[in-house]
């Protein structure tokens, strides 16, 4: 019975089409008795809503139904009686035989209640006592109001225990009252949400019971409309002019709402999505009878009333009202503009107006500034979109960056400088340019929002202003927006792809086969049930799926086209990479990413390589730092840094595998020496190529261009050649050729230093630190190259690096500085300066080393003398070597005048020597020595006997009277003190003098090194 | 794979003369002793550099990057003095030739050099403490 009085409201229907749980909705329908004027004036609002904006599935379903709640709200005065009279007539059926059993349940529960919940209660009270004086009033209105109203009505029929303790007389009525909403809220506190939510529906769920949609969720079928519904009718009006139609309908039911003659009608919908739609100048009226719509709709403007209204059928009403998601335009995606100057062009939304009909731009803006203008012409507005029967007949120009420059040239008078923080806003013949851009506003109908694919040009133009970080802003949060559409062609079979939504969200497979929107893929073992299963997925559920340290290749999307890299980091559908270019990372998209083949590289077809040097133009060369599929990163020789076309390079350098060059301290400088840049940034590298005054390094720990930088020679230093050594690897050889020496003539160098060989005799030596932070530390060198030394700090358990020249030696027992230390120890640095001062003849020096005089004479630093004793006789052939030069040209530098030339006598003198010094210095001392040396074979003797052992020189010697003297102890014994050593010297001096020329140290002395060469096997340099 | 040390050639073939360019081609047969870090390896290594977004290890003559993404978020990357590090400020610290013990996640071969990303992001790696 109910349900035929039901169905004679509206409200009732809605109920069917409502999807959602039914007690908010049998709510509206409880509340609308007292509420009627409310909701009608939050109908309009919903309904606006809705209609501006049809879109978001069931949402939508409800805003419609609000709507039309709104609009039956007109008629609905009875129907809310009806609702209570449904109610009425209902309860008495179900509820009147539990009534009685309840009832003496009740009672006990009651009497008990008083007993023992008079105490808590009171506590509860107190306890609640501040809210109820906010929220109690209130709900003691709406108590009162509402269930009393009932309760007295149908008494007894309420099974609550309020109608119970309604029964005791009502003396204390208030006080019982309070008590009484007190329990109730104790029960409500004790009740979880969902058993309220339950009782709330017991409560007030009745009527959909009597209706028979008791259930919470009505099967979509149940809610399609049926012949008692009422239809809808389709109304002809102008085209986009629809949602004003509605509007003003809108405006009209309220209008009349209040009136004698309410609109007879439910709803008012239109579809149109804009002028080329199908659905454009369609508007539908939902209403019982044909007369209602006419009558809604006479007078309004814009509608076609000579159409008549054409009933919609029944069974595409449904369709009608279907929603499809409509794609959203955000500020940043990319748009093309479908019409006008700008026709093709990329933009970018920059804002979307509320009722997305507007949309503001940023276009890259062609202008040409007035220069094509005819100046003979009529006046015309020349850009843009200005004169329609020239301009579009001319070349449009292309697109630029707005320049106010070249604007203020012709068109000075258009141009208007904009207030704006930034300076950079402009308005140029009334429209507007921010940084170059144009900002304009276009119809949301005038863009083409898919298949905008822009390209990466297109895109970089936009790019300029992206921020602090504008290739992130570019590559993901636009081109995300643009780009996401996802298409079959992305995948391709083998590819690895992860399920991202539906049921098989997570299965992870690899693509079988592509066709169309569909990929078929298998999953991979370890998916449960579905291992192994080849499935159908649509291809926007999937997504590539990669792993770290996978090595892909980015296959398009961005500008980072084509760069291979190994996977750090997945998240989502970004994936971050590291180059293996430059060893940097890069995040895209995994839909843009491919696996790449374990050779790898940018596969390019450049002809040029990285790190080739390239010749730009005849004066300019540089090197390649980066290859891009199309384009060069070249670093030049001034250090700047270019993009070049490989068109644009005139050809390649090849490396020059023995290039040396000399850097700033004259030291020899090679490919893949260490070198380290001199002031600037100190910057250090390895060398790849030498080009004229260029010196192109690497340093991998850099990252712009790829670590490598551009010194000049002058600017640099070696810090460490390629094998490790230190600068001046070996002698100069042709400094040990006598013949060369004597056909170029010029003066030697000062000697070169020994070179040190094998390990550094610093290594194992106690040392003090000298200066720095870590001074007077005392450590143990356990490392030594070059010029730095590794010491072990003794204080602490560390090795540090520290400068040989910051050490100094200390005696390992007493701790005492033994100066000088270092620097006779620590070979392969250059001898002192102060070469005439020879140190080396002062007595100390000379008892020390245990040289001979001769050799001390020999005008070497002390380091040199500390040499090991090994290496004498070769100074010594050095030394002789030079002998000649020093005698005949009288060079001061060594000898410190007329010694010289006996210090080369010394020299020869100690080939003798060796280790039987006694022979040398009987050579160098003895004057009577020479005249028995003249017929020893031109001085030859003294060749074999000094690189033979002391004992060889000896039977040589022993022959002649001059050897024989050698071993006299008078000879030796003169040496050692200096008094004698100079006195020898000078009567040396004297011999020599009277000596023939062809006696001189000078006449055999040349010889002699040959004599050694020859004999190889005399000690060397190496 | 790197080959560490050919221990014999077992057999040179005769030569081929290159067409065009007048070389010689032998194949030759040799046994070498190899290495060859896998995919999910764990090994050691010396940290060789430490850059802003992760730290190379030298492992063997394996060059291994560590990127950001694979490093724990505990340890962060300071600049102290001159020495770059990450160090989490408590007793990790992870700078110029410190030992390291890193997961191979995974390896690329190009001709004569073989590079590698790793992770230190799990229970037991990271840092070596000495």
């Amino acid at each position: 019975m109910a349900s035929i009085l039901d169905q004679n409201f509206p409200d009732e229907e809605d109920d069917d089409f409502n999807p959602a749980p039914e007690v908010g909705s049998d709510d509206e329908a409880d509340e609308k008795p007292e509420a009627v004027t409310v909701d009608d004036g939050e109908a309009p609002a919903r309904g606006e809503r809705s209609r501006s904006r049809p879109k978001g599935g069931e949402d939508e379903l409800k805003d419609e139904e609000g709507e039309k709640d709104g609009v039956v709200g007109f008629g609905g005065e009875d129907e809310a009686e009806a609702d209570v009279d449904g109610e009425e007539d209902q309860q008495p059926g179900d509820e009147g035989a539990e009534e009685e059993d309840e009832e003496e349940e009740d009672e006990e529960e009651d009497e008990e209640d008083d007993d023992i919940e008079g105490q808590p209660s009171r506590k509860r009270r107190k306890k609640h006592r501040r809210n109820q004086f906010i929220d109690v009033e209130a709900e003691v209105d709406e108590e009162e109001d509402e269930e009393p109203e009932e309760d007295e009505d149908l008494p007894g029929e309420e099974m609550h225990p309020d109608d119970l303790q309604e029964l005791p007389p009502g003396a204390d009525r208030d006080d019982r009252k309070h008590r009484e909403l007190d329990r109730q809220r104790d029960a409500q506190y004790q009740l979880d949400a969902e058993q309220e939510a339950a009782r709330l529906k017991e409560r007030y769920g009745r009527q959909s019971r009597a209706t028979g949609t008791g259930t919470a969720i009505v099967p979509q079928k149940l809610l399609l409309p049926t012949t008692d519904d009422p239809r809808i009718w389709r109304m002809r009006c102008k085209p986009g002019k629809e949602k004003e139609v509605i509007i003003s309908l809108q405006a009209r039911v309220h209008e009349r709402a209040g009136g004698r003659e309410p609109l007879q009608i439910y709803s008012a919908f239109e579809r149109s999505k804009g002028s080329g739609d199908p659905m454009a100048g369609m508007l539908y009226v939902e209403a019982k009878r044909v007369d209602d719509v006419v009558t809604a709709l006479e007078g309004i403007t814009n509608v076609f009333m000579s159409h008549r209204p054409l009933m919609v059928p029944m069974e595409e009403m449904p369709d009608l009202l279907k929603v499809t998601k409509e794609k959203q335009l955000e500020a940043g995606m990319y748009v093309r503009i479908r019409r006008g100057l700008y026709q093709g062009d990329l933009a970018q939304v920059d804002e979307v107006e509320t009722n997305g009909s507007e949309v503001t731009v940023r276009l890259v803006p062609r202008l040409d500034y007035g220069l094509n203008e005819d100046v003979n012409g009529p006046m015309e507005a020349p850009l843009p979109n200005g004169q329609k029967r020239k301009r579009p007949m001319t070349q449009r120009p292309p697109p630029r960056l707005f320049s106010e420059v070249e604007a203020k040239k012709k068109h000075g008078k258009y141009l208007t400088r904009v207030g704006g923080l930034s300076g950079a806003t402009w308005t140029y013949q009334s429209k507007e340019y921010t940084d170059g851009f144009l900002v304009d506003t276009f119809r949301s109908n005038a863009l083409q929002t898919d298949d905008v694919n822009p390209t990466l040009e297109e895109v970089t133009r936009f790019a300029t202003s992206g921020g602090e970080d504008g290739t992130e802003n570019l590559d993901l949060a636009a081109l995300a927006a643009t780009l996401k559409t996802s298409s079959g062609n992305e995948f391709l079979p083998g590819d690895k792809v992860e399920v991202v939504r539906g049921e098989q969200k997570g299965v992870s497979g690899v693509s079988v086969e592509v066709y169309g929107e569909v990929v078929k893929i298998k999953v991979d073992p370890g998916n449960g049930a579905l291992s192994g299963v080849v499935m159908s997925t649509p291809v926007r559920d999937l997504r590539k799926l990669f792993r770290e340290g996978d090595h892909v290749k980015v296959i398009g999307g961005s500008k980072y086209t084509d760069e291979v890299g190994m996977v750090v980091r997945t998240r989502d559908d970004r994936v971050t990479l590291l180059t293996d270019a430059e060893q940097k990372e890069i995040t895209v998209f995994s839909k843009d990413l491919r696996e790449a083949t374990d050779s790898g590289g940018a596969a390019t077809d450049s002809k040029y390589d990285l790190f080739d040097l390239v010749q730009m133009d005849a004066a300019t060369v540089g090197i390649v730092v980066r290859v891009d599929r199309e384009s060069l990163r070249v670093l030049d020789q001034n250090g700047t840094n270019r993009i070049l076309l490989p068109s644009n390079i005139s050809n390649k350098i090849d490396k020059r595998r023995n290039a040396v060059a000399t850097d700033r301290d004259g030291n020899e400088m090679k490919n893949d020496d260490t070198v380290k840049e001199v002031g600037g940034e100190l910057k250090t590298g390895r060398v790849l190529h030498l080009h004229r005054n260029f010196v192109f390094a690497q340093n991998r720990e850099r990252s712009e261009n790829s670590g490598v930088w551009v010194g000049r020679h002058s600017n640099v230093l070696v810090v460490a050649a390629k094998g490790g050594k230190t600068q001046n690897s070996g002698p100069d050889l042709t400094k040990m050729n006598p013949a060369m020496k004597q056909n170029g003539g010029r003066a030697p160098s000062p000697m070169p230093p020994p070179q040190s060989k094998g390990r550094d005799r610093l290594i194992g030596k106690t040392v003090k630190i000298r200066t720095g932070p870590m001074k007077g530390m005392i450590g143990i060198i356990k490392d030594a190259a070059g010029e730095e030394a590794k010491v072990e700090l003794h204080a602490k358990n560390k090795i540090v690096p520290v400068k040989k020249e910051m050490l100094s030696l200390i005696d390992a027992k007493d701790g005492k500085v033994i100066q000088g230390g270092i620097q006779s120890l620590s070979m392969g640095r250059p001898p002192p300066a102060g070469v005439g001062a020879m140190p080396g003849r002062t007595p100390a020096y000379a008892a020390q080393g245990g040289r001979t005089p001769a050799y001390a004479m020999g005008g070497r630093t002390p380091a040199y003398a500390a040499g090991t004793g090994g290496r004498t006789p070769a100074w010594k052939q050095d030394a002789g070597a030079r002998t000649p030069a020093y005698a005949g040209g009288g060079q001061t530098a060594y000898g410190g005048g007329g010694l010289g030339g006996q210090t080369a006598y010394g020299g020869a003198t100690s080939y003798g020597g060796a280790t039987s010094y006694g022979g040398g210095s009987v050579w160098g001392g003895g004057a009577g020595g020479q005249s028995t040396w003249n017929p020893n074979t031109g001085g030859r003797t003294p060749a074999p006997s000094g690189s033979k052992t002391p004992a060889y020189a000896g039977v040589l010697e022993a022959p002649t009277p001059g050897y024989a003297s050698a071993p006299t102890p008078g000879g030796y014994e003169d040496r050692p003190t200096p008094g004698g050593f100079r006195d020898q010297q000078a009567a040396s001096t004297g011999n020599y003098g009277r000596t023939p020329a062809a006696q001189t140290p000078g006449g055999y002395a040349p010889e002699t090194p040959g004599q050694w060469d020859d004999g190889g096997e005399g000690p060397r340099y190496d | 794979m790197m080959i560490i040390a050919i221990i014999d050639i077992d057999d040179i073939s005769e030569a081929k003369i290159m067409p065009g360019t007048g070389m010689a081609m032998y194949d030759i047969s040799y046994r070498a002793i190899i290495w060859r870090p896998f995919r999910g390896e764990v090994v050691d290594g010396l940290v060789s550099s430490v850059v802003s977004n992760g730290f190379f290890v030298d492992v063997g003559g394996l060059s291994v990057f560590v990127s950001k993404a694979m490093i724990p978020a505990e340890l962060k990357y300071t600049v102290e003095g001159s020495t770059p590090s990450f160090t989490d400020n408590i007793d990790q610290t992870i700078e110029r030739s410190s030992q390291v013990r890193l997961r191979i996640k995974g390896i690329r071969g190009e001709m004569g050099q073989m590079y590698a990303i790793g992770s230190i992001r799990e229970d037991y790696l990271g840092a070596l403490m000495q």
